[in-house]
């Protein structure tokens, strides 16, 4: 990948993460992560054919809880933490459909 | 009695045979707090009057013989674990106003033992590093030397331990986030296998590595603190359904007589520290003089342990750290017109630029096209370490390694070099990797007077054995620990 | 020209657990916003998720009813995207291991019986709920349905009309429904369906490019919006252009499909396994011990009602409508042992009365077996078919029993000759002009005659027995004279 190759697509990763970027922290994190990538490339030449993934790291299974309602929290809790909200509901800038 | 040479085992003495009150002891620690705290800086926020009424209650349990291993013993929490009704703020602008609305599973053990919570203890943002330097609010300093880092994440956790301004703390170990600013603090760090310890109340960084361990100054205590907060929890779908026979307490005293232990050869390579190195080595002669049989081996899948912890752990954090969007909770950006706007510059303006680089390498790696090269390979990548442990514990009782390949380095000194950072977890991560336990205690001094930690690493659910492995190199080298002068 | 279109759809339903799927809020429908919430459910920091172990025993159920095979080791998923109705901005779901496979059922078409296949059942959380009217600058966001377990049916592109379509959605629904895990109410979007359409022209097999519409709630407005999509890709093709894959809106006011701007990295959900829930396994044991909790599904009781019973197929449809109606029809027929007669009276009149009141057949104020014994009391003409319409009626509004009402009210038939006699008698000697019409051959008189006897009896005798004394007490007046 060529340096503005992988600005742009840093540019797109941050988008999908939804972190808003000004020019000259998009170029720093660009360059830090073109850094922090090349170490993570080093992986790339390992033979892993064969070998499952652990996809839990967990020795169990299940878990699981009993299908028993318990008391919901205070709605004045739930929202407490919010920095806006109206009519017991949480308050976002309009969704435009 | 000497405060700064105080051990929770001593206190508990002194607390039983009311030499001391719960409450006495409690205010001794808040009037250090207020006197040393502005040096150390270990402390987001101390809850003194809290504090002092819990001691009250648990004076009261003394009194009437109710009193429980840590029934009035001042301890402080890092802040990243939820208390009902303070604030955790996880050293991020992000959550500088977060008032938990529960309490977690593990400071709910705690109250239920009588413990004193003195406070939350600073870390890196999100406990994401290893110098508390990605804090938003402050800098901890190395008690062994101020112009230094006490290591991370729960550095505020190791400093407040090392000053004497806690008993005893719990911190959250992901890649060594406990038992590196253990090791750089001249303390003990634990981090117990995973799913032992509930993670319910612990802000997640990345799931499947996290976990809530102690720190003390000795092992003993950090058995006692592992006894308290251990133990399945129905609010964790990850927590194991185990008990174990008896306390961890109980399992220092023994010898380590015919114990093997295995010290792998590839933390013995380059960037190892020749007076870690030393001091390792003296370990092993002190190991070997004491009964035990200490061997190299080789376990190559080890080399790739700092890649696959970073892609795996980022992955898992990107996630876990979307929740953040300025709507619930936490920093909400000013005068949005649309939710584009007010999600992106929440995180944008929210996060620190540690925190970033995580969740873009976490993206990265998850994202379509990407995930197999590098998510899911770290995915294989980690069944061949913890293989590499499985057959390592068909040969030895624990393994044995320095815990980190330098002692505390300079403030200021890496910030600008995550790779470097990144680096030095060398030897931390692959325990996280794996799921095991492992115990990080000092072995040794370098020339400067900084401590070097020694760590010990278990099978999973092999507690017991690393704390007697551990338990038993502390008591031989008692007479030389060193306490910070502050 | 003329095109042939390829349909697939997801089917989300709700399940009708007690509690949600990750913690212990209570599910339910309507009330204030945000008063079903806690930590978990809207995502604080440090909450963990833990799996409702009967939201799974569901969705095994529900796969069972649908003829899936049942994976013996599934895992969740995190589906990761930025929406303010997702708490966690990640919905917990299944991704390559879903807890179903490979199912299906068969559908009526015009040609014949047709199987569709289903993919795949899996099971995730549902969202909350944006408002968007009422302010200008804001929407809300309401998460009292953040955590309500959903399944989703996934069927291969096996549709090929919006009428297989309106069968298929309606066979699962009874299916669902029967094997009790969701009540399947659309107008709650307890069940909502995706569609997947594309066409292409007669004579080729090459599938075209398929647009999607999200969220549709009745199983008219999927019906409207398969029409309309293959019509309007139909009119495109048509004018030589080219059909776009993208994700539509169907207005079903409007009656027309809006595209939506294909939101910005939609398609990047970077699915991974959640490292908060371990996997979810099942013996063979078990799944057969869920097998035989399931009750008698609908396509097994249609066969029972149209064979053993004798019913058309559109009584034993009709009867199927619901899962409380059907084991109403159930428990009436084996108290009184007479399907057909359970079926008459059911759909005659236990309808009837339900459909004036807007009520739904699982209000019914008493149970099967109780019509069954008042249907058995007419069978053993104890009291007559008009009488009992009478006891229904009160049945409804007190809730009485039957045998109750009926000596409440002296409904029970007359069955003793003497007292018929005396009042056949009687009414014939008060009625001398109406006697001697029916000698003179007037056939009427017979009936004013009898109805005069039955309004004597106070409509409790047996009407077969009133007319052998009448005729007979008649005769003798002839052979008198």
């Amino acid at each position: 990948m060529t340096n503005s190759d992988s600005n742009d697509y840093i540019k797109y990763i941050a988008g999908l993460a939804k972190l808003s970027l000004n020019d000259n922290e998009m170029q720093s994190l660009a360059e830090d992560m073109q850094v922090i990538i090349g170490l993570m490339d080093t992986i790339k030449d390992i033979d892993t054919d064969g070998i499952n993934a652990t996809e839990h790291i967990s020795r169990v299974t299940n878990n699981l809880r009993e299908d028993k309602p318990g008391n919901p929290f205070d709605t004045e809790k739930i929202l407490s933490n919010s920095k806006h909200s109206i009519d017991n509901c949480f308050v976002i800038p309009k969704m435009i459909e | 009695m000497d405060i700064t040479k105080l051990t929770i085992k001593e206190a508990r003495t002194l607390l039983d045979t009311k030499q001391i009150s719960a409450v006495e002891l409690t205010t001794i620690y808040i009037g250090r707090i207020k006197n040393l705290d502005n040096k150390i800086d270990a402390y987001l926020s101390v809850s003194e009057d809290s504090a002092l009424e819990q001691a009250k209650v648990a004076q009261g349990l003394i009194d009437n013989g109710k009193s429980t291993m840590l029934c009035g013993i001042p301890l402080s929490i890092k802040d990243n674990i939820c208390i009902e009704g303070t604030k955790t703020t996880c050293a991020s602008k992000m959550l500088e106003d977060f008032v938990a609305p529960y309490t977690a599973t593990s400071v709910n053990k705690l109250h239920a033992d009588n413990a004193v919570i003195l406070g939350k203890t600073n870390l890196d943002e999100f406990a994401m590093g290893g110098s508390t330097e990605n804090s938003a609010f402050k800098q901890t300093k190395n008690p062994f030397d101020l112009t230094r880092v006490p290591g991370g994440s729960s550095g505020g956790s190791a400093a407040s331990v090392a000053a004497s301004l806690a008993l005893g703390s719990l911190g959250s170990d992901t890649g060594g986030s406990v038992r590196q600013p253990a090791s750089f603090c001249g303390v003990v760090g634990m981090k117990p296998t995973y799913g032992l310890v509930s993670r319910y109340g612990l802000v997640a960084f990345a799931s499947s590595f996290d976990q809530i361990g102690p720190i003390a100054k000795t092992v003993e205590d950090c058995a006692i603190l592992l006894d308290s907060i251990c133990g399945h929890d129905p609010r964790d779908g990850t927590s194991l359904k185990y008990k174990s026979d008896s306390s961890y307490a109980s399992s220092v005293s023994g010898n380590i007589k015919g114990f093997k232990i295995g010290l792998p050869r590839e933390y013995l390579s380059e960037g190892l520290n020749s007076e870690v190195r030393a001091s390792l080595y003296k370990s092993i002669d002190t190991l070997e003089k004491l009964g035990a049989k200490v061997e190299e081996f080789s376990m190559p899948s080890l080399k790739h342990a700092i890649p696959a912890y970073y892609l795996i752990s980022s992955a898992e954090a990107s996630s876990n750290l979307s929740r953040f969007d300025g709507v619930k909770y936490g920093y909400r950006a000013d005068n949005c017109k649309s939710y584009q706007e007010l999600i992106g510059r929440s995180r944008g303006e929210g996060f620190g630029r540690e925190v970033k680089r995580r969740i873009l390498l976490g993206t990265y790696a998850l994202a379509s096209g990407y995930y197999d090269a590098y998510y899911n390979k770290a995915l294989k990548l980690r069944t061949l370490i913890s293989e590499g442990f499985e057959e390592a514990f068909t040969k030895y009782d624990v393994v044995l390694h320095p815990t980190t390949p330098e002692t505390a380095f300079k403030l200021g000194q890496n910030t600008d070099d995550p790779l470097t950072m990144y680096l030095a977890d060398i030897y931390t991560v692959a325990v996280n990797i794996a799921g095991l336990p492992s115990i990080s205690l000092p072995c040794g001094y370098d020339l400067n007077g900084l401590p070097i930690g020694l760590s010990f690493t278990g099978k999973p659910l092999g507690e017991r054995e690393i704390f007697r492995a551990a338990a038993t190199f502390e008591a031989d080298f008692a007479d030389k620990f060193r306490f910070p002068a502050i | 020209m003329k095109y042939i279109p390829t349909i697939g759809l997801e089917i989300h339903c709700e399940l009708s657990t007690k509690s949600k799927i990750f913690c212990d809020c209570p599910v339910g429908f309507g009330g204030e916003p945000n008063t079903r919430c806690c930590p978990v459910c809207t995502g604080m920091p440090g909450t963990l998720p833990v799996l409702n172990e009967t939201a799974v025993q569901y969705t095994v159920k529900a796969g069972l009813a649908l003829n899936c095979e049942i994976n013996e080791f599934s895992k969740l998923d995190r589906k990761n995207y930025f929406y303010p109705d997702l708490p966690k901005a990640y919905q917990i779901s299944q991704f390559n291991l879903p807890i179903c496979i490979n199912g299906g059922l068969k559908i009526n078409t015009s040609e014949g019986e047709k199987f569709i296949s289903i993919e795949r059942i899996h099971l995730e959380e549902d969202a909350g709920k944006l408002t968007h009217d009422g302010f200008d600058k804001f929407s809300l966001a309401d998460y009292n349905r953040c955590g309500v377990p959903l399944i989703e049916i996934v069927t291969r592109p096996d549709l090929s009309s919006s009428e297989e379509a309106k069968d298929f959605v309606e066979k699962v629904r009874l299916m669902i429904l029967y094997s009790g895990v969701s009540d399947c109410r659309m107008e709650e979007g307890s069940l909502r369906a995706d569609v997947n359409v594309s066409v292409r022209p007669y004579g080729t097999d090459q599938l075209g490019t398929r647009t999607e519409m999200k969220n549709i709630n009745s199983i008219k407005a999927i019906v409207r919006a398969i029409d309309s999509e293959i019509q309007r890709q139909s009119v495109l093709l048509d004018e030589g252009k080219r059909i776009i894959q993208e994700t539509r809106r169907w207005d079903d006011n409007k009656g027309e499909s809006k595209s939506l701007r294909s939101k910005e990295d939609a398609h990047d959900y970077r699915y991974f396994p959640d490292p908060d829930l371990v996997p979810v396994t099942f013996s063979k044991e078990e799944i057969e011990a869920l097998r035989e909790m399931l009750p008698e599904l609908p396509n097994k009781r249609f066969e029972k009602y149209t064979t053993v019973y004798g019913l058309s197929e559109a009584d034993a449809n009709l009867l199927l409508s619901s899962v409380s109606l059907s084991d109403f029809f159930e428990s009436t027929t084996d108290e009184c042992g007479n399907p057909k007669a359970a079926t008459n009276f059911i759909i005659g009149e236990v309808l009837r009365r339900l459909n004036d009141s807007n009520l739904s057949s699982d209000l019914i104020p008493f149970s099967g077996n109780v019509l069954g014994r008042l249907i058995k009391m007419i069978e053993n003409e104890e009291v007559t078919a008009n009488n009992a319409k009478k006891v229904l009626a009160e049945m409804f509004d007190s809730g009485k029993e039957p045998e109750f009402i009926v000596s409440e009210n002296g409904y029970k038939v007359i069955n003793d000759i003497n007292e018929v006699e005396n009042t056949v008698k009687e009414i014939l000697s008060k009625n001398e002009k109406a006697v001697s019409e029916f000698i003179e051959g007037k056939e009427k008189a017979f009936g004013f005659l009898m109805g005069q006897c039955s309004r004597a009896l106070a409509g409790r005798g047996n009407p077969k027995v009133i007319q052998e004394i009448l005729r007979s007490e008649l005769n003798k007046c002839k052979g008198d004279l």
